[in-house]
């Protein structure tokens, strides 16, 4: 985790609405010195359209933010133009990108998807036209009651400057796609994100710890477990919250009643 | 020996291999270490997971043969150790973007000794390249044993008594350092081609519905 990281989520966890995701992808991108960066939720998995007017079921564009079909949100940092182009074209049924991340858990490093078929390579040649990146990684995301989002960075660069970068950032893109989620969740209208697992009493007094000024290894200690199961334990409780960070999940916990800080 | 890095939606895609893992599954967790498992009238092994997408890393020697195999899964998502298992860990039913969750690692008796580290090595490093910090898994007391000699020790985080014998939930560390160590018990070439996972191209459905 990096600094750029911390930037990030703090920024996150202030927009007080899903237009404000395009200031988030604007900050990812400058961040981190790509060229390109997009979360894009085909389902947030909620019972309700995300927006009521759906306007024909076409694309829409409000601030910072790209909805269709009543259920679909992105922010993307992609010109107007491919935004249009891709699903007038209906690239998305195509995408060797969008077919990679629907078909795994794992991110998908562009390099590794099969581009050799003529339709593709047409395609990624217009996205490259239009300033795609020719490197790119896409991580898939998944929640209950069919969530799935994909958050992707790309950037036009040699393979080996694309590693080195990955290599350094791979596990904030991880964190990112999941943050950037949770949040568009919550401000779409999801108070619970993880489907109400409720924290156990671990849970609760590593939390509770945290609230009343521990640092990790004094917390873990007086719980009799390990840094790293502490670790563990807090960032599933983290999760289960919908929250961004410690300091947010601990106060997500606070607010909600499900710790008494002392 | 060959890897096979393939999604449970294409294990079709190789009938011999993936019925060979299924039944090595069934002899090894069932008829030898005995636990309580579902096997079909082919002896093939499977339970709710393997119906979830899960990622299996097949090993197999020259011959293309089943040696070793295991499964993985995204903590975010149902897993093993929080679904029947959360009483190892304190209650707590583990849950991150960050943790993967590892089950079904074995290799067959017919393998040589490279063969655990090279699974184990194939793990860490598509772990590490997908940015995730942890594995979790539960597993037999015995199991903790082979895993450290390989060089890769879990941190046993729970433990508890059962029919099948001591059980341990383990915290395994993702790490440069780690996968390096066990490439090199795997005897395998820091330059080896770099694992990849299958994609069959194929008629774009499911997603959009």
């Amino acid at each position: 985790m990096s600094a750029a990281l911390d930037a990030i989520v703090e920024k996150l966890s202030t927009i007080p609405d899903l237009s404000g995701l395009g200031d988030i992808i604007e900050a990812i991108r400058a961040a981190y010195d790509v060229d390109h960066v997009y979360y894009y939720a085909l389902s947030l998995g909620l019972n309700v359209p995300v927006f009521r007017d759906t306007r024909g079921g076409g694309l829409t564009r409000d601030a910072g933010i790209w909805r269709r079909d009543g259920r679909s949100i992105g922010a993307l940092s992609y010109s107007a133009d491919w935004i249009h182009r891709y699903f007038e074209a209906r690239f998305d049924a195509i995408d060797p990108v969008m077919r990679g991340a629907g078909a795994s858990f794992a991110p998908v490093d562009w390099a590794e998807l099969d581009w050799s078929d003529g339709g593709h390579r047409r395609f990624f040649q217009e996205a490259h036209d239009h300033g795609v990146g020719n490197q790119g990684y896409t991580v898939p995301v998944r929640g209950p009651n069919g969530q799935f989002a994909v958050f992707t960075v790309n950037k036009t660069c040699s393979a080996a400057t694309w590693s080195n970068l990955l290599n350094v950032y791979r596990t904030d893109f991880m964190l990112l796609a999941h943050y950037t989620h949770q949040q568009a969740l919550r401000l779409a209208g999801d108070e619970t994100p993880e489907g109400e697992r409720p924290l156990s009493a671990r849970e609760r007094d590593a939390l509770r710890l945290i609230a009343d000024g521990l640092s990790r290894a004094q917390a873990a200690h007086r719980l009799g477990i390990s840094e790293n199961t502490f670790r563990v334990y807090v960032d599933s409780a983290r999760h289960k919250l919908g929250a961004l960070n410690i300091p947010h999940a601990v106060a997500l916990a606070a607010y909600r009643g499900v710790i008494t800080p002392q | 020996m060959p890897f096979t890095l393939v999604y449970g939606d294409d294990l079709h895609d190789f009938p011999r291999l993936g019925d060979e893992m299924l039944r090595e599954r069934g002899a090894q967790f069932k008829e030898k270490l005995g636990w309580a498992l579902h096997i079909d009238e082919a002896g093939r092994e499977t339970d709710e997971y393997d119906r979830l997408n899960p990622l299996y890393i097949v090993l197999s020697d020259d011959e293309g043969q089943h040696i070793g195999s295991t499964r993985l899964m995204p903590s975010t998502g149902p897993t093993m150790i929080a679904d029947h298992f959360a009483h190892l860990t304190d209650g707590v039913a583990i849950s991150s973007s960050t943790i993967w969750e590892v089950t079904r690692f074995f290799v067959s008796d017919r393998a040589n000794r490279r063969a655990a580290p090279a699974l184990m090595w194939a793990g860490c490093d598509f772990a590490l390249r997908a940015g995730v910090e942890f594995f979790v898994g539960v597993t037999g007391a015995h199991m903790v044993r082979v895993f450290s000699a390989c060089g890769w020790s879990p941190e046993v985080i729970g433990r508890a008594d059962s029919p099948d014998g001591e059980i341990c939930a383990c915290l395994w560390e993702v790490s440069e350092a780690l996968s390096d160590k066990l490439r090199a018990r795997a005897g395998i070439s820091p330059n080896a081609a770099r694992l990849t996972v299958h994609r069959p191209v194929r008629e774009f459905s499911a997603l959009a519905a």
